[in-house]
């Protein structure tokens, strides 16, 4: 699995953040190590700052138990210290510095390595974390791209409904991923005519923007029938979020 | 010869250069009150108070170590950019000087050269971006020139490095911050000079007055 670090200049941030991704993913989880802040003043009060020592323990700490480790960081002098942590760490598994929004790209990446993402694929959904919100508030025109049409012979298709109040946000998004356990060749499309977005991917599945009483269209080879399986349990059941 | 530097002036350069930002701990705070989050005075005073107590600790006899020491000490303790920025600037220093006792003048002039560079690889800042490049690069090459000019004294080259640091350290007044916190005010943060620049510059007056001190 991918281990994440976490660096901000507040600890409180940092907490707050690990906090919101722990919602996301399976009890467990995922190997996440916090770096915030820069130690006390005599007094105890926290010092806002960033440690590059404080960076390079927390990869040496993930190391022995993660096939890499993504390191995401909030802004300025966290930047210099996650690099310089490069030069202070004593491990050598392989550590990659993602230029991601905090927040989001903590939670994206913890839900992609709680599914088994490769190193490239947890800094690929931190990278592009934004997209969920980028969908929202800048949508993109829709594509003149012809659509894609499946072929019978070699693909599933099945349509579900999205039965809980408030549709795939992030949560369910995340069940999905889980359920996906990686695999990228299962594709879902709110229905009628939306783009088709990896059930691998969280930020892709929040561009879905599915909401209660649309369908979807679950999309994927034969060899993916289980995760498909999975997945459509998932949709009957409301994401566990039915009113009984 | 136009003398060396023992490690115990550059000891005393690391005591004088913690004296000189815990003085003027309020007025770097003020410059970066300007144009940043008003942190440099105590970042630097927290740093350089922590550097100088692992120096004492540690009680390092090679300038290598004292000089990693003092480091490694500013990279874990400043928190704000100037942490990985004068951290690296030491450990460079100290990679270059070596396990020495003293250093002659060009061997200071590369271990400053050295820490220049890798000022410049970390923060990726060039000349004129109002950082405290603005007075490092300006310091190192007037020390280079101070003793090639065959200045009689080290002593010298180190006054012409200081006085080269804070023509830089002024001329960052009329400059538009390209880097860091500062930049995103743009225009808005000509008119103030840069606070690193500023402690830059009270490090090249501190060598100065330690290598002066040691001459006499």
């Amino acid at each position: 699995m991918i281990g994440i670090v976490a660096v901000s200049h507040s600890a409180r941030l940092a907490e707050a953040t690990a906090e919101l991704a722990a919602q996301m993913v399976p009890k467990g989880g995922v190997p996440l190590r916090l770096a915030g802040g820069a130690g006390t003043e005599a007094d105890g009060t926290p010092i806002l700052g960033t440690d590059a020592m404080l960076v390079a323990t927390a990869i040496d700490e993930l190391a022995p138990d993660t096939d890499g480790v993504i390191v995401i960081m909030d802004l300025g002098s966290a930047v210099m210290s996650a690099e310089m942590a490069l030069e202070f760490r004593t491990s050598d598994v392989p550590v990659r510095l993602v230029p991601a929004p905090f927040v989001e790209g903590v939670l994206a990446a913890s839900v992609s390595a709680a599914g088994g993402a490769s190193l490239d694929a947890v800094a690929q959904e931190a990278e592009s974390a934004l997209l969920a919100k980028t969908a929202v508030l800048a949508p993109a025109p829709p594509s003149a791209a012809p659509e894609e049409k499946p072929n019978p012979e070699s693909e599933i298709v099945r349509r579900v409904p999205v039965l809980n109040s408030l549709g795939i946000h992030a949560r369910p998004a995340a069940l999905i991923v889980g359920a996906a356990q990686g695999d990228r060749s299962v594709r879902l499309r709110a229905l009628p005519g939306g783009a088709e977005a990896s059930a691998a991917s969280l930020t892709q599945l929040l561009v879905l923007s599915a909401a209660k009483g649309d369908e979807v269209e679950l999309l994927g080879p034969v060899a993916s029938e289980q995760a498909i399986d999975r997945i459509a349990a998932l949709f009957h059941d409301g994401f566990g979020e039915l009113e009984s | 010869m136009a003398g060396v530097v023992t490690i115990d002036v550059l000891r005393e350069w690391l005591t004088r250069f913690r004296d000189a930002v815990t003085e003027q701990r309020e007025w770097l705070t003020e410059l970066d009150s300007a144009i940043g989050d008003a942190d440099h005075g105590a970042n630097m005073a927290r740093g350089m108070g922590a550097a100088v107590e692992k120096v004492v600790q540690a009680a390092p006899e090679k300038v290598d170590a004292l000089l990693k020491t003092t480091g490694m000490a500013l990279v874990s303790s400043v928190g704000g950019a100037s942490g990985p920025l004068y951290g690296t600037f030491f450990l460079r220093a100290g990679a270059s000087a070596g396990p020495v006792s003293e250093l002659d003048g060009p061997a200071l002039a590369a271990a400053l050269r050295a820490g220049l560079g890798g000022v410049v690889d970390r923060g990726k800042a060039e000349p004129g971006d109002k950082t405290l490049i603005d007075a490092l690069l300006p310091a190192v090459d007037a020390f280079e020139v101070g003793l090639a000019s065959g200045d009689e004294e080290l002593a010298a080259s180190a006054r012409r490095a200081a006085d080269a640091a804070a023509a830089g350290r002024d001329a960052t007044l009329d400059l538009v911050a390209r880097k860091g916190r500062a930049s995103y005010l743009g225009e808005r943060s000509v008119g103030h000079l840069d606070p690193g620049a500023a402690s830059t510059t009270l490090m090249f007056e501190t060598l100065a007055d330690a290598i002066a001190e040691s001459g006499r």
